[in-house]
């Protein structure tokens, strides 16, 4: 029988052969895969995500979990896509903004954002309005997360939330980060949230755009 | 000097010279070759480029009343090294350092004209590279050090540098979450560069506490000094680093050397496998030391 707390201990201890099987167990048992989802995978990064924000995990160990997630996914992924069950509302698109090639914190983020079960299209470095409002619309997605680390390039994500205001986009919520950014500097280009690490980025985009459950 | 740390951070708020006075004194006397000046924003202070530009007249001559030791202005910015440069008097500490030029920066022909112009060492970084539409991340060993090539090429030519007034960056991870490989990438690059004769003289230089970034505070000082120890080895010869730390080489048998070469041993990637998963298996043996 699958006994989830075992299996969100063993995500969380980032012991991904061992999640995947159960993953695979807990499906041949019968199991929803939607519940496998939340209650087995989910619910064990989202401790991984609240030890992180209280220090008693740290970055590699968050990056082992969520290898764990990603084993445990791909077994899932396939029925998901299957059943239709993503939901538009729970799409990130992520990228750092025109002119910086900083990536390693966004990176985290987006891994911890599937973790916690959203649907992350990561666009990569050095990118334009154009190219987010673009990312936006093919997927339909409910969130755009922008990262910079440079304070030159920093006002470039005032551009993109213009540009993207200027579409008929008003739905779409935007999160900032980045090492020189600020809740301050947030606020006063428009943004509707500021993400200092990645689980309070996580945690935003929850705020921001529940997931149906 | 940066506003990321506690004390650097407060006396930017405070506009507190002397407290700027106080630091430079403290990092003198700890034996810094180059004090770095960043006064950018960070997570909990906003700050504007123009706050940098109203205070830099001030504190520049007041770090220089308190040491003699040049600075090392540390900023992506044009404006900001032309204003630091305006205001720094060479007569009482020496050639400064402009850090830094990259692929990426705008009016990076500026940069080099700054350089020329005011005769200073330059740091570049290697980690990203020139491309024929703009600029993009080094995913190799050879491709940084073909941009170190590129860069050292730039400073000789259009700002009249000499080899030996360079400093290349290689570039420094996290090594905790290092899914490209990117420590790798660093050390081999510097071996690529020790090994060219074009490029003799030429200083190699990495920020290092991004090295323990996300790691328990206990254990940062003796991983940065084994990636040290190793890079040391590589051919590094400066580090932008805390001189409150206690920054020094290992044994080879020390704890942390054996176990953060492993580490960057294990997050080779191997036939068959992704850089990411390599990444994943080098966080996994860094953890050894938690």
């Amino acid at each position: 029988m699958t006994d989830y707390p075992q299996m969100n201990q063993t995500l969380y201890e980032g012991r991904a052969p061992l999640v995947k099987e159960m993953t695979e167990k807990a499906l041949a048992e019968g199991l929803n895969v939607q519940e496998v989802l939340e209650e087995g995978l989910i619910a064990g990064m989202s401790v991984v995500g609240e030890d992180f924000k209280h220090n008693r995990l740290y970055v590699p160990q968050v990056l082992i979990a969520a290898r764990a997630m990603k084993a445990g996914m791909s077994i899932l992924k396939p029925l998901l896509l299957e059943g239709g069950a993503s939901s538009s509302s729970g799409t990130v698109i992520l990228g750092t903004v025109k002119g910086d090639l900083h990536d390693i914190g966004k990176n985290l983020v987006g891994m911890m954002a599937e973790g916690a079960g959203f649907t992350v299209v990561d666009i990569g470095v050095d990118q334009s309005a154009e190219q987010f409002i673009a990312a936006v619309r093919e997927h339909n997605a409910g969130i755009l997360g922008m990262s910079a680390l440079l304070t030159t390039t920093m006002p470039y994500m005032k551009v993109v939330i213009d540009a993207l205001r200027e579409e008929p986009l008003d739905h779409v919520k935007v999160c900032v980060g980045g090492a020189p950014i600020s809740e301050m500097f947030a606020e006063e280009i428009g943004a509707d949230g500021y993400g200092a690490d990645a689980s309070r980025a996580v945690e935003l985009f929850q705020e921001l755009y529940p997931i149906p459950v | 000097m940066n506003n990321s740390f506690a004390r650097a951070g407060r006396a930017f708020k405070n506009r507190d010279l002397s407290a700027f006075q106080r630091l430079a004194k403290l990092q003198t006397e700890l034996g810094v070759d180059y004090l770095t000046l960043n006064i950018d924003g960070t997570q909990s202070m906003m700050v504007r480029p123009q706050e940098m530009l109203d205070f830099l007249p001030d504190l520049i001559p007041a770090i220089q009343e308190a040491t003699s030791v040049p600075i090392a202005f540390d900023n992506p910015s044009v404006d900001y090294h032309r204003c630091c440069l305006e205001h720094y008097d060479r007569s009482k500490s020496g050639r400064p350092i402009l850090n830094s030029v990259a692929a990426s920066r705008q009016r990076i022909e500026e940069l080099f004209e700054l350089i020329g112009e005011y005769d200073t060492l330059a740091i570049g970084m290697a980690s990203e590279r020139f491309t024929p539409d703009g600029s993009a991340q080094c995913l190799s060993a050879e491709q940084v050090y073909e941009s170190a090539k590129t860069l050292v090429e730039k400073l000789v030519t259009k700002s009249g540098r000499s080899i030996d007034q360079i400093m290349i960056d290689t570039g420094l991870a996290p090594v905790g979450a290092d899914t490209y490989g990117l420590v790798n990438m660093g050390l081999d690059a510097m071996k690529l560069i020790r090994n060219d004769p074009s490029l003799e003289g030429v200083h190699l230089s990495v920020g290092l506490t991004n090295f323990s970034f996300g790691v328990p505070r206990e254990i940062r000082e003796g991983m940065e000094n084994a990636y040290l120890t190793l890079a040391v080895a590589s051919g590094l010869d400066f580090v932008l680093g805390n001189p409150e730390k206690n920054l020094e080489l290992l044994a080879q048998d020390n704890r942390y050397v054996e176990v953060i070469s492993e580490a960057l041993e294990c997050g080779r990637m191997l036939e068959g496998e992704t850089q990411e998963d390599a990444g994943f298996r080098q966080a996994d043996k860094i953890m050894e030391l938690f």
